[in-house]
């Protein structure tokens, strides 16, 4: 009789039991960056100038995470652009030159290349300018972030709150939560997967423990429960997300067993 | 296609299926003539369909309608209130017989050769005489007799509502709407009723469920058939339909998890392509082949003529399918076709509400109107056959159309009969036992008024059973032709051993007659009592009476009373059932333990009753509102304006209760603008998650005697016998704005006196994407007060300083403990920006009675969270991280304090989610555990190896909190799971339908309650309904172990072959399923060497087995050989195993027909085995066991044929000596 020999052999390994997905590289790789709205609002017909200037906007901002809509408003005085994140009003524009890098600016073309190196983060930190005020707060983050084991994967970059360059960038930050705008004190910022900024830290906020409670946060297991929960904002940008480096935060977990947490 | 012999100028043909052949096209060849006319009309009664909840009758419209057939000149349709089918004369309209069954028909009948079928509920398949209506042959399709209570009447446990569909003389059919109970799907011989072949053990696949994740839940038929070239596309109920090989029963697809929110019950094909239901009456176009969507949902209902499809719906459109499997529009014509479309020959039928328009088609042209008809009623179903036009109303009407002009057609009306009698025994009995509502056994029907009498003068739902056949038929007549509905009362056949009934569901039961009862079936009738004051009535003759009291007796029956009145005797079976807990509060009780001190329900599970409630009064899924409590037998569900009970133990609503300001109350807290009551069938998202109950608390305590429901300033107390509004109670307090917490301890009731207020912080929701999760105002009490529960005396108060969080309210011990303090987030903001927390945080200890002080802790102030255990005088500071959470509420640290002295026991930073469960000495959270005493992680043994490990377990997806009770922990897991708190099993699938996404799977008062708080949800879970479910240790489940290999050695292990999934026996064996097919792989290598090779698996209820059928009833065919690794360490030594080998004949191979030896380590051990000789039969197992197989590495077995092929179902290996325990 011809016997016919079918093997089937059982990998071994397989599959992992939990999500032991980082937070920092899920939401890199999963979290999509809600949309912002650029609204264009209105009360006549458009002129021809009207259509180009709003036609150059949207190929200005085509890539980024923010759609263009026309509104027709008849109480209005004169038109004007207002930006919106999660319908909320983030900023008014009287003029369409001022929405001149609405969506791209040096600093997060910076940041968005660390972040796309398999960086952990990068931690803002936004300075009021007044060194008696900024000093203190930079000190301790540079020396947390340089004693964290974490450290090599965390760049920090120093932005002005004053910034004409990164004016667009600089109120998206401000406008993280509701009153930030009127407190005169350094931000601490950590901006993570698609360019989403968490909650900062301000002022004595700005401590080695709360810092590092930050790191603990992107260095965690991501749980379903972050997943539905994700905290921050997401930044006006540019999208270019597509293939990302590998998330270096993993080999210095692979070489440090006991900095795992979940 | 069935030829007709009766004669006419055209042909004609039977309209033998459910829209007239096996692809439902809904197209016959016959012509009929040109002009129609009314001959004849029958009106019956409305159809009130099988489910409950307008989605749910959207999807399953199968008896929604009657759904008549036509052979030899007869209209033949099935009754699903008077579970019988009836012929009529297509001529005339006279009743020509009717058969009744054991149990509602609910899926249209089917024809062929001079017979008529059809299924049942009863889980059986009937195949009568078309001429007479006798039976010809009776084939059960469940697997057993046992019933249960499903949509409000006794079934079968397997109902069978495979709507039949015939092809060349096989019918096809199926029993069982719940895959976790088992499925049956089968071809049967039309002639013989002879099983062709047989599919079992596919409900049982571990496949994707809806959002993708997944359980061990495949189709669930309900629906009609249909057949697209070899595939037999089985209809899942509320999902796209499943395609089965009709040659051999092989599943080919189930796109569950991929069809995204569409699916129903309906599917018509042609040899390509099928349709299938999406909303209202629109279809997608699937490919047959793959079950791929093709296109989506533009689609009336179609008619199919071969690759002509006519849509139906405001316009009727014809399409052509083009070799692509795409559609080109023909032409569209303005006429209306919304209820129901046809074909016969050259015309279409088009019913709207209007009335039938009739079009003729021709070729190159659009069609033309040659006939209508005006209706006032609602035509919902059109039949062309036997030179007649059938229409079927919605009002239960059949009209008939003909040729023959007819000055005044024959009008029937059905008989609307109603008993007027009275009986002096039932109001007797009524009066002694106080019992007039609920379900009713009978036992004996010789007293005819008795049974009229129970109809009469109480609400009972009757089931009767007789010994007597021809008396049955006598009575079904009797009552049938007095307009009483069989979901009144019905009869059923007593045959020994008896009938085996579900446990708990009647309320009262009389038995007139001694059939014989011997210990076993008295004791089901005991069991199938319901406890909470359940009767049983002996009312024999005296001799007999005298027999059964001692019977019972002897039973030594515990929580049961018996008295006895004028010759008859009551038993009483009071109170709650043994080791059975409520469910109170909305974490378990006032403690929080999030527990249940249930010990009843334990795996095996299965179902008790299904279906009979409305989700439409319950809050929407999303919203989050407060889960359902239960006590005594009552499970009390609160719905938007609403709240209601519901029996425990057959799921019938007892009261529900309506309250004005209960809307408002709930606006923006458990609903708000997202939800959408107007379209229920609208896929869109409808009522967006919120924080709901889970911040703010519930807002309702049900307690033995009183519901206690807040409603605006007021608590109202509602009587839980009744719903009555006893009396409402206020703070007294003028300032009293709105009430937020409330609990019930003892005599006391604990209300929150107004939300506190937490300035400032409103309006810091920019971060958010959802608003709602930063409403802090809504999770905390300014002032709580306690009052005397009875009278509402107010007896003493405390204003907190902040807020008294209601997650921390809590009470034990005669202490009430509470956390005044800020929400979570806000500390976590103020600890951001460098701020100090404000003074006044505390934990307070305060004795319950006198509002005294006891302890006030201001140190280590953190969280949202108070658990206490009695048992250990330990107090859980926690926080409350969970799914639809407020944001902030991360769970990292946990203190235990001992509340006699205050100190603080340990204070651990620890990672979890889920509010903590207080489990005896353990603390529970979602996926890990700690102990109560120590706060260190759990820990158990790795049941393959004997290696320490963490303990842990895996959820799938699911919104809601885990729960715990004696013996389980309890979740959405995709479908329903379960952790087996006794043993490592890993997560197990109650696979079948959709628990809540707010927390619905309570054990409490011996079952586990799954009301359906799913309102809102579209997605197609096979079932979307209220169930409970019971401890049955015969049934099966089948669990994902998540079990990983270290490599160590192997101590202990089992090889499932073929099984679905993973499931530890009793004596701690872990049973791994080979090939991996549900869940994580364990990473065991195993090598396999075959010929002729075949996987078998059947439903474990169909093997004959003491213990382990969920091992036998699964096998590999044509092994070889099996070759596993025992070690990967190097300095593995030799050592003795003990193996154990499970065997069972699953092919019907006879006695001689598959003979084989065995091999273990390369030494024989069974020469010329023989199964079925061994065992006396096929499906059943046989177990060899041999002692002293040493093994070091590897493992292996071989199995050398002597005739035919081998088969093995499990292998067990247990090292000598050290067996883990």
């Amino acid at each position: 009789m011809r016997l016919l020999f079918l093997k089937i052999l059982a990998a071994a390994g397989i599959a992992s039991l939990a999500c032991t997905t980082k937070v920092s590289e899920w939401v890199l790789l999963n979290a999509l960056p809600d949309e912002y709205t650029l609204a264009y609002y209105h009360k006549e017909p458009f002129s021809q100038t009207i259509k180009q200037q709003n036609s150059d906007i949207i190929n200005d901002i085509k890539s980024a995470n923010i759609q263009f809509k026309n509104v027709l408003k008849t109480d209005i005085d004169k038109p004007y652009y207002a930006l919106f994140y999660r319908n909320r009003l983030f900023s008014r524009y009287n003029d369409h030159r001022e929405l001149d890098n609405l969506a791209v600016s040096p600093l997060r073309e910076k940041i968005a290349r660390e972040l796309m190196a398999g960086k952990l983060c990068v931690m803002v930190y936004l300075k009021t300018d007044i060194p008696e005020k900024d000093d203190k707060g930079l000190q301790i983050l540079k020396r947390t972030v340089n004693g964290s084991p974490f450290g090599n994967i965390i760049p920090v970059i120093e932005l002005s709150r004053n910034s004409a360059e990164e004016k667009h960038f600089v109120s998206m930050l401000l406008n993280v939560e509701s009153d930030l705008k009127v407190i005169d004190e350094p931000m601490l910022f950590g901006i993570f997967g698609r360019f989403k900024a968490l909650e900062p830290l301000l002022a004595k906020g700005i401590s080695e423990e709360n810092i590092n409670l930050m790191i603990d946060f992107l260095t965690a297991d991501c749980s379903c429960l972050i997943k539905d929960n994700l905290p921050g904002t997401d930044i006006l940008f540019t999208n270019r997300w597509e293939n990302p480096a590998p998330a270096l935060v993993n080999k210095i977990l692979d070489e440090n067993p006991l900095l795992l947490h979940h | 296609m069935s030829l007709i012999s009766q004669i006419c100028v055209c042909q004609q043909y039977d309209w033998p299926m459910w829209r007239y052949d096996h692809n439902r096209s809904a197209s016959t060849p016959e012509q009929l003539p040109d002009q129609l006319y009314l001959q004849w009309q029958v009106t019956f009664s409305p159809r009130i369909p099988v489910w409950d909840d307008p989605l749910n009758q959207n999807l399953m419209q199968f008896d929604r309608i009657f759904e008549p057939i036509v052979a030899g000149g007869r209209i033949f349709v099935g009754f699903n209130d008077q579970d019988k089918v009836v012929a009529l004369d297509i001529n005339s309209g006279k009743e020509i017989w009717h058969y009744y069954a054991d149990g509602p028909v609910r899926l249209p009948l089917a024809a062929n050769d001079g017979k008529i079928y059809f299924t049942s509920d009863d889980g059986y398949c009937y195949c009568l005489d078309a001429g007479t209506g006798k039976p010809v042959w009776k084939v059960r399709l469940a697997p057993a007799e046992n019933k249960l209570l499903g949509n409000k009447r006794l079934i079968s446990m397997w109902p069978a509502r495979g709507g039949l569909v015939i092809k060349d003389d096989v019918i096809y059919t199926a029993a069982s709407i719940f895959p976790m109970m088992g499925t049956f799907i089968y071809a049967l011989d039309a002639g013989t009723g002879k099983t062709i072949w047989e599919n079992e053990g596919t409900g049982s696949n571990y496949i994707l469920q809806p959002h993708r994740s997944p359980a061990f839940a495949d189709v669930a038929p309900q629906g009609c058939f249909t057949i697209s070239a070899n595939r037999l596309l089985v209809a899942g109920g509320r999902s796209v339909p499943a395609a089965f090989d009709t040659e051999t029963g092989e599943e080919l697809y189930y796109q569950l998890a991929a069809s995204g929110k569409t699916g129903g019950a309906f599917t018509c094909s042609n040899d390509r392509v099928f349709f299938n239901h999406h909303r209202e009456r629109l279809t997608a176009l699937y490919d047959s082949e793959t079950g791929n969507r093709l296109l989506p949902y533009p689609f009336g209902y179609p008619v199919i003529d071969g690759n002509t499809i006519y849509f139906s719906g405001e316009n009727i459109t014809a399409a052509l399918l083009q070799d692509k499997k795409r559609l080109d529009t023909l032409w569209t014509i303005g006429i209306r076709a919304t209820t129901d479309l046809i074909k016969a020959g050259s015309i279409l039928y088009a019913a709207d509400s209007s009335g039938i328009t009739a079009l003729r088609l021709a070729r190159n042209k659009k069609p033309e109107v040659v006939w209508k008809h005006n209706s006032e009623k609602i035509i919902d179903r059109l039949i062309a056959s036997n030179g007649k036009l059938i229409a079927v109303t919605n009002d239960g009407t059949i009209q008939v159309f003909g040729d023959n002009s007819i000055a005044k057609p024959e009008i029937y009306q059905s008989p609307k009969g109603i008993l007027k009698v009275r009986s002096k025994a039932v109001k007797r009995i009524t009066r002694a036992t106080g019992t007039t509502e609920g379900y009713a056994l009978v036992f004996g029907t010789d007293d005819v008024n008795l049974l009229e009498g129970l109809v009469a003068q109480t609400s009972l739902s009757i089931i009767a059973y007789e010994r007597d056949r021809d008396r049955i038929e006598w009575l079904r007549e009797y009552f049938d032709n007095h307009g009483v509905k069989a979901d009144r009362i019905s009869f059923l056949l007593f045959e020994n051993p008896g009938p085996v009934l579900p446990k708990y569901f009647s309320s009262i039961t009389l038995i007139n007659r001694n059939y014989g009862f011997d210990a076993d079936l008295l004791n089901m009738i005991f069991e199938s009592t319901r406890p909470y004051n359940g009767k049983i009535v002996i009312r024999t003759r005296r001799d007999e009476l005298k027999t059964l009291i001692d019977a019972f007796r002897g039973m030594k029956l515990t929580g049961v009373s018996m008295t006895s009145k004028k010759g008859s005797v009551i038993i009483t079976r009071t109170g709650a059932l043994e080791g059975t807990g409520s469910w109170t509060h909305n974490y378990g009780d006032i403690a929080n333990t999030v527990k249940s001190d249930d010990k009843l329900v334990k795996a095996p599970l299965g179902i008790l009753w299904f279906g009979g409630n409305s989700n439409l009064d319950v809050l929407p899924r999303h919203g989050h509102g407060p889960g359902e409590q239960v006590i005594d037998g009552r499970l009390i569900i609160e719905g938007i304006s609403s709240i209601s009970a519901r029996d425990v133990y057959t799921g019938r609503v007892l009261w529900k209760r309506d309250f004005e300001k209960l809307m408002d109350d709930s606006w923006l807290v458990y609903y708000d603008e997202t939800y959408d009551e107007e379209n229920p069938l609208d896929p869109k998202y409808n009522q967006v998650h919120l924080p709901g109950s889970n911040a703010r608390g519930t807002n309702f305590i049900a307690t033995k005697e009183f519901v206690y429901l807040i409603e605006g300033t007021r608590c109202n107390l509602l009587d839980i016998r009744t719903g009555e509004l006893v009396r409402s109670f206020t703070t007294g307090n003028e300032n009293t704005e709105e009430l937020g917490y409330i609990g019930v301890y003892e005599d006391l009731l604990i209300l929150g006196n107004n939300f506190s207020e937490f300035p400032g912080m409103e309006n810091d929701s920019l971060r958010l994407k959802n608003p709602k999760f930063t409403d802090y105002n809504l999770t905390a009490s300014r002032e709580l007060i306690v009052m005397d529960r009875f009278t509402g005396k107010k007896l003493w108060s405390i204003t907190g300083n902040h807020g008294f969080i209601h997650n921390s309210v809590i009470a034990g011990d005669g202490k009430l403990f509470c956390l005044d303090k800020l929400p979570q987030y806000l500390e976590t903001k103020l600890r951001r920006r460098g701020e100090s927390l404000p003074a006044g945080s505390r934990l307070l200890h305060l004795d319950i009675r006198t509002g005294k002080v006891l302890s006030e802790v201001t140190g280590d102030i953190f969280g949202t969270w108070l658990g206490y255990s009695s048992e250990h005088k330990l107090l859980l500071q926690a926080t409350r991280p969970s799914r639809d959470m407020l944001n902030g509420e991360e769970g990292s640290r946990m203190i235990a304090y001992d509340a006699v002295t205050g100190q603080k026991i340990w204070d651990k930073a620890v990672k979890y989610a889920n509010p903590p469960i207080i489990h005896n000495d353990r603390i529970y959270t979602n996926g890990e555990g700690f102990s109560l005493l120590t706060g260190d992680p759990l820990v158990e043994k790795d049941p393959v190896t004997g290696e320490v490990l963490k303990w842990s377990f895996k959820r799938e997806y699911g919104c809601g909190i885990v729960a715990a009770s004696e013996h389980l922990l309890t979740f959405r897991s995709a479908s329903a799971g379960f952790i087996n708190l006794e043993t490592f099993d890993g997560t197990a699938s109650l696979g079948g339908w959709k628990p809540g996404c707010s927390t619905s799977l309570i054990v409490a008062d011996g079952v586990l309650n799954s009301p359906d708080y799913t309102r809102t949800c579209q997605c197609p879970y096979q079932n979307q309904t209220s169930l409970a479910l019971v401890y049955m240790p015969w049934m099966t489940y089948w669990t994902n172990s998540n079990y990983l290999w270290s490599g160590r050695r192997i101590r202990q292990f089992g090889l499932n072959l073929n099984a679905p999934g993973d499931r530890t026996a009793d004596n701690n064996t872990l049973w791994i399923e080979f090939p991996n097919a549900g869940g994580t792989a364990s990473g065991i290598p195993v090598t396999i060497d075959t010929s002729g090779y075949f996987e078998i698996r059947k439903e474990p209820i169909s093997v004959i087995s003491e213990n382990t059928p969920w091992i036998s009833a699964s096998a590999m065919g044509g092994l070889r050989s099996l070759e596993v690794t025992l070690s990967k360490e190097d300095d593995t030594t030799e050592t003795s195993y003990s193996v154990n080998l499970y065997f069972s004949e699953l092919e019907n191979k006879q006695t001689g027909e598959r003979v084989f030896n065995v091999r273990l380590q390369n030494e024989q051990v069974l020469e010329n085995f023989d199964i079925v000789s061994e065992a006396g039969r096929c499906d059943k197992e046989v177990v060899r066991k041999f002692a002293g197989i040493k093994a070091g590495k590897t493992f292996r077995i071989d199995l050398i044929p002597v005739k035919g092929n081998t088969i093995l179902s499990g292998i067990e290996l247990i090292q000598e000596s050290v067996a883990l325990k």
